[in-house]
């Protein structure tokens, strides 16, 4: 995990104090192998898996700094820890409105991304599958995709390459998402909206790979999953649909719209929009 | 027999090369004995509350902040 190894360690340790909670019974939470901690494990790209993993840098009180969804290298973990450690300076600041704080939240989260270096960016890409998730599910509703015109029918075909200047990267997403929650409590932020990208099954089926890094297709099918075991029920539910609709000859845009994640549904207090923008119930944390 | 070694050693190169593509693909690969050690050392020189009062309540004493972790799993077990 990148937080055990350095410069992220030390800043753990200097900065903050840690605490962890179990989402496997989240209804947002995703799919994934199941792996013990002496098994495998592959560095990712930022962003990758945001519904099984999410960090959260708050202020002492509870408020959201930063989220980050899914794995972080952790030279880019150190610099968005720098990052909330600016925007707490403004939370406290007894001189400034409710108002003025808000509004350099957002400021300052959008500012942010142009001071990313071209290495974060790089390693920040979506994986190419949450792109195909992505281009296949939401393709005219995603805050994702930078841009619609640049995806074809034929780069969905199998065998199909979507091109990378289509969709943001994940550093840009995220910042993107902050901005429009300026200094949210904890127990009330959308985090079900927040981490709506890409596959809710991520496995990169550590334990499964060959000594080359090729995956042993039948060690991974037969390998154990946790987390949110209704996700693959959805996933097939929604490709049923989907596929029906095509038979139908319905037209592409709905079937475009055919989210895997219901919305307006989910138990245990949370309720989303379409638009990502939430309406929590207070969570009890 | 020189042309024939020079054809010969210019089809490895040609190989070789377009093989690196493929193989910079793959993931690097974390043992699990590094990954095990790794966990331990987050999970021992790092104190992780379970309660988010508790941390609350220590940031505020220490003047920190809070790194709060939601994942699928325990840290210290399987993930």
């Amino acid at each position: 995990m990148s937080l055990s190894q350095e410069p992220a360690f030390s800043a753990l340790q200097e900065n903050f104090v840690c605490g962890v909670r179990d989402i496997s019974n989240e209804p947002y939470a995703g799919l994934s192998g199941r792996h013990e901690t002496s098994g495998n494990a592959v560095n990712t790209t930022n962003g990758a898996g945001p519904h099984n993993l999410q960090l959260f840098m708050l202020s002492a009180d509870g408020t959201v700094l930063e989220c980050l969804p899914g794995f972080w290298n952790p030279s880019d973990l150190v610099e968005e820890m720098k990052f909330a450690g600016q925007l707490n300076q403004v939370w406290l600041d007894p001189h400034l409105s409710s108002t003025q704080k808000t509004q350099d939240f957002r400021q300052m989260q959008i500012a942010h991304i142009q001071e990313h270096s071209p290495q974060m960016v790089r390693r920040s890409k979506m994986q190419g599958f949450d792109q195909k998730y992505e281009a296949e599910h939401r393709l005219n509703t995603s805050d994702t995709i930078a841009n619609r015109n640049m995806i074809t029918p034929n780069m969905l075909a199998p065998g199909g390459k979507l091109p990378q200047e289509a969709f943001k990267t994940c550093d840009e997403i995220m910042h993107e998402r902050m901005a429009s929650r300026p200094f949210v409590p904890i127990q009330r932020f959308d985090v079900a909206a927040y981490v709506e990208y890409g596959k809710p099954k991520y496995d990169k089926h550590e334990d499964a790979r060959n000594s080359d890094g090729s995956v042993n297709k039948e060690m991974a099918k037969a390998a154990p999953t946790m987390g949110n075991q209704d996700v693959l029920a959805q996933e097939r539910m929604q490709m049923r649909k989907k596929r029906r609709m095509q038979m139908d000859g319905s037209n592409s845009n709905d079937m475009n719209n055919v989210s895997s994640y219901p919305t307006n549904n989910y138990t245990h207090g949370y309720t989303t929009t379409s638009t990502g923008n939430a309406q929590n119930s207070v969570r009890n944390y | 027999m020189k042309n024939a070694l020079l054809t010969a050693s210019m089809t490895l190169v040609m190989l070789s090369t377009q093989c690196l593509p493929v193989l910079a693909k793959m993931p690097k690969i974390v043992p699990g004995s590094e990954a095990y050690s790794r966990v331990s050392e987050l999970t021992k020189d790092i104190t992780w509350n379970h309660s988010l009062d508790r941390a609350e309540a220590q940031a505020k004493k220490e003047g920190k902040m809070i790194f709060w972790v939601q994942m699928l799993g325990d840290m210290a077990g399987a993930t």
